[in-house]
């Protein structure tokens, strides 16, 4: 089997569909708050799936509203312009990437995803950091996998075959196949959809043990990826909980009882998410 | 009273039981290992694999049931934490989880 070169990887991640307008816009105004509502929720209204599916999303336990909202409007009324943009783009990214290509090994995969992006949340809580932040990095820190998985399948599933022989992380067998990985791939793909550069890099280096420490967000997602998988929440029989960089860890400061209400709130809001994102 | 193992079918299944057997599907893929508290996640998972029936501890009533649930529980951690080891970093999360999962007198 050749090892992949990043060339090649760019010229699929070409060929995958742009993200709705919409995602774009709406990564792009993080840290803005002074946008125009009304010209979003026109923009969303055509897409009558998206709506569908963040509606759902907003009318979860989760934001405990006292009342059904029917309307992408009132959504944002309730739930004000950060958590919109963050519900939007999960519903998004669930709709136009994953529930289209559907197998067991990419439904494991966004079941991760959508763990780590509540674990990252719940850690932003408590660092006082952008939640909203965390959550989408948490999502969209593993879709390098997701073009693996969908456009390299037989050297996807070589990367499967390394692992279980060798009982290491995804990103160590995918290194030793293919010579990159998922986090590389993943880089890729977030340029090409136009990510904000934070997002770019922090996909890029969630693995890249070194050259922690010097990120909150990227110490961050690297122990929010660590808990996940702690918590077994994958349904993975060969799950393996990849070593922590004691540095990252102690950049947070958090103690037991803080992580004690993360792995709560974790295990929680995963299982909601799981009902509304996993088609 | 007596702790429950029961073989029960899917739709009896609750979130918090705990599986008391390797769960596979009918090619034999491990879906869920033994020690596993089955979520609401987990279960439209094993809905849509098509599980029929599993094998649960329904009631933990029974100190020695308990234990042997935690056990399994514990020997499923250990596997978790087969590379990470318990230096550093990655000891404080194993503890953190342990407690986490069996309390103050647990950890």
């Amino acid at each position: 089997m050749h090892k992949l070169t990043m060339n090649e990887v760019v010229k699929a991640i070409r060929g995958l569909p742009p993200l709705p307008e919409i995602v774009t816009d709406l990564l792009n105004s993080m840290g803005q708050e002074n946008i125009d509502i009304d010209t979003l929720a026109e923009k969303l209204s055509h897409d009558q799936t998206l709506v569908a599916t963040t509606l759902r999303l907003a009318n979860s336990s989760f934001y405990g509203m006292s009342h059904q909202v029917i309307r992408i409007r009132d959504a944002f009324a309730v739930l004000g312009l950060k958590t919109m943009r963050m519900l939007i783009t999960a519903a998004a990214v669930a709709n136009g990437f994953i529930t289209q290509h559907n197998n067991a090994e990419i439904e494991k995969n966004w079941r991760h995803s959508i763990a780590v992006a509540v674990c990252a949340k719940a850690l932003a809580r408590q660092l006082h950091l952008d939640q909203e932040l965390a959550f989408t990095l948490g999502l969209l820190h593993d879709t390098g996998r997701l073009v693996l998985a969908m456009y390299f399948s037989q050297q996807y599933t070589a990367t499967l075959t390394y692992r279980a022989a060798h009982d290491c992380a995804s990103f160590q067998a995918e290194q030793a196949v293919l010579g990159i990985d998922h986090a590389m791939v993943g880089q890729a793909l977030a340029e090409y959809w136009k990510f904000p550069q934070e997002i770019q890099l922090a996909i890029g280096r969630h693995h890249a043990l070194e050259q922690l420490g010097h990120s909150a967000l990227i110490s961050l997602l690297h122990v929010a990826d660590a808990i996940v998988h702690a918590l077994d929440l994958a349904l993975d029989e060969n799950e393996l909980v990849p070593p922590v960089s004691t540095t990252a860890w102690n950049s947070l400061g958090l103690g037991q009882e803080a992580f004690l209400q993360v792995f709560g709130e974790t295990e929680q809001q995963f299982d909601e998410m799981c009902q509304i994102l996993v088609v | 009273m007596n702790a429950l193992h029961e073989h029960i079918g899917l739709d009896s299944a609750v979130a918090g039981m705990i599986l008391m057997d390797n769960l596979h599907d009918t090619e034999g893929t491990m879906l869920l290992p033994q020690g596993t508290t089955l979520t609401e996640a987990a279960l439209i998972c094993l809905r849509r694999r098509k599980i029929e029936s599993l094998h649960v501890l329904t009631d933990a009533y029974s100190a020695a049931d308990t234990e042997a649930a935690q056990e399994c529980q514990r020997q499923r951690l250990t596997r978790l934490f087969r590379a990470a080891g318990n230096a550093g970093a990655n000891g404080l999360l194993l503890r953190h989880i342990m407690q986490y999962r069996f309390g103050e007198n647990h950890a």
